[in-house]
């Protein structure tokens, strides 16, 4: 596996509270985990969980209660994080170029280079035709695409994604999760990718974090064994495939059904 | 689900309908012109028979008789009245923005200018013409003021609206990426809130014309309010109908020309009913 070593994300005993009417609701209790460079990490958990949370945390954009959140960084001008979501992550008034060149101004990078950098990476995923389209002028499956080359862009230590196919339909989300799992080999970043899917954590990761029902804690933690450079088909057709579904979903089947009230 | 899909389809064929020439669109620019030709020609078919005095009610044709007659007077009275229209609403959105801008950037400003916009539009504008009249005189400056008065409250309103109407995740990912507040304001709030600004700029421009007539009405030398309160009183009607009719056909203009600035404002809101792939 991705052996580089050292670990690029460290969660330690972090827990997350928040107010619900008169109580305290406790997101996520006790969560420890390491991240290292380079590895592709997908977390997956019943709804309402805190995995939304947990990523907030990392972005920082949300403060623990308890615990640390450090991403480790090389001292170079890299940003920490950046976020890919579910879904209305490009700017309406940008065009595709703008959408994608943006995130590294934050980084001071001049106006050329950006959109030198967000210009090679538009073309190779095909979105070349449409530099200067405006995001209506797309489908849903382009738009998140431009939103997820945005995100490579400011080639940031860790690659936060939420959710980010969960508004697709079955047959583009197949289609970007190849476009990802390319992308992803060709870049080696550390990714955080939070998604409800089985199927999806064991296509595009190689690790799997499971999370319990509220407050979130840390199930299993799951080494996903499929060769790369994967695609989706290569993945589906493993032997172990179906194996490694109904042992992760047998982690999760009680908390996810009495997440929608069914009877057990 | 299906319904959504279904109701938004007749909305974009009914939207490109307009904006294509033919087809639907000469029957949509030709049912109002009817419309209006018809109202007209009652108009003047009911004067004549009725033997209404002119002075009582004119004719259309009347009217329009009297406005090319007296050309020149009423050039020099919408001259007047435009370039208070004109400085005033200008005045106006400098100020709505500015305030807007203000507004959205703190808490603290909120709660300080907030009721101030507000007051500026709960006094009778009507009551305080007097009043700017005494301090500022028959000239321009009192009609400008009014003008603003009334322009600035859709305009700061609708712009502080959209400055908040923003996604929480367009700023949670500007944040994570380390945007500070400045570029925030730029990349998201400020293009959010330019269709708001604009719905603000369109009421201001329809009623902006109004605020000039209401300061020229009470006192002015020049304009075309003056003008109407003047041939009121010397019950030269058709005049008065000439003045009334140039005062709105200058409110239907300029609000246009706010509309049609919406295409080169927000570019991207003009291909935005153009086919999209599914």
């Amino acid at each position: 596996m991705n052996a580089k070593g050292t670990a690029k994300l460290q969660v330690k005993d972090v827990a997350v509270r928040f107010p619900l009417g008169r109580g305290i609701v406790t997101a996520l209790a006790g969560l420890s985990f390491s991240i290292a460079q380079g590895e592709f990490c997908a977390v997956v958990g019943p709804s309402g969980c805190g995995k939304s949370t947990l990523l907030r945390l990392i972005a920082g954009l949300a403060q623990p209660a308890e615990g640390s959140v450090d991403i480790h960084s090389d001292g170079s001008e890299k940003p920490l994080q950046s976020m890919v979501f579910q879904g209305n992550s490009v700017f309406p008034w940008m065009t595709v170029l703008q959408n994608a060149a943006y995130g590294l101004e934050m980084r001071g990078v001049s106006q050329p280079d950006r959109e030198d950098v967000a210009e090679r990476l538009l073309i190779q995923v095909g979105l070349g035709e449409f530099l200067n389209a405006y995001p209506s002028q797309l489908s849903e499956g382009m738009r998140q695409r431009v939103a997820i080359i945005r995100a490579f862009a400011v080639d940031p230590e860790v690659l936060l994604m939420d959710e980010p196919f969960g508004a697709l339909d079955e047959q583009t989300r197949i289609i970007l999760q190849d476009e990802l799992l390319k992308i992803w080999e060709a870049t080696g970043k550390t990714v955080v990718f939070v998604t409800h899917s089985i199927d999806e954590a064991m296509i595009v990761a190689d690790r799997i974090l499971v999370l319990s029902a509220r407050p979130g804690t840390i199930k299993a933690d799951i080494r996903v064994p499929f060769p790369r450079p994967r695609s989706v088909e290569t993945v589906r057709s493993n032997t172990e495939f179906n194996q490694l579904f109904l042992h992760i979903w047998s982690l999760l089947r009680d908390d996810a059904a009495s997440a929608v009230g069914a009877a057990r | 689900m299906i319904e959504t899909t279904g109701a938004k389809t007749t909305v974009e064929r009914a939207e490109t309908g307009r904006d294509r020439p033919g087809g639907l669109s000469i029957l949509s620019w030709i049912l109002p012109f009817l419309l209006l030709a018809g109202l007209l020609a009652a108009w003047e078919v009911g004067v004549r028979v009725t033997d209404t005095p002119s002075w009582f009610l004119p004719t259309p044709s009347e009217i329009a008789r009297e406005t090319v007659d007296s050309r020149s007077a009423l050039w020099g009275h919408t001259r007047t009245t435009l370039l208070e229209v004109l400085v005033g609403f200008s005045i106006a959105t400098l100020l709505g923005v500015l305030s807007a801008l203000g507004i959205a950037s703190s808490r603290t400003a909120e709660r300080t200018i907030y009721p101030a916009i507000v007051a500026s539009q709960a006094i009778p504008i009507i009551a305080l013409a007097p009043i700017l009249l005494i301090w500022f005189g028959y000239g321009l400056t009192p009609k400008v003021i009014v003008v603003v008065l009334i322009c600035f409250f859709p305009i700061a309103v609708n712009m502080a609206d959209g400055l908040r109407a923003v996604d929480p995740d367009a700023i949670a990912l500007l944040r994570s990426m380390g945007a500070n507040r400045w570029q925030v304001m730029r990349i998201v709030r400020i293009p959010t809130s330019l269709p708001y600004l604009l719905s603000g700029l369109r009421i201001a421009a329809a009623v902006s014309v109004i605020g000039a007539i209401v300061g020229e009405w009470v006192g002015a030398s020049s304009g075309l309010g003056y003008l109407m309160t003047r041939s009121a009183a010397q019950f030269q009607t058709a005049l008065l109908f000439s003045a009334v009719g140039i005062s709105a056909l200058l409110g239907i203009t300029l609000f246009t020309i706010v509309a049609l600035s919406e295409r080169w404002l927000l570019p991207w809101r003009k291909d935005e009913k153009t086919a999209r792939q599914p």
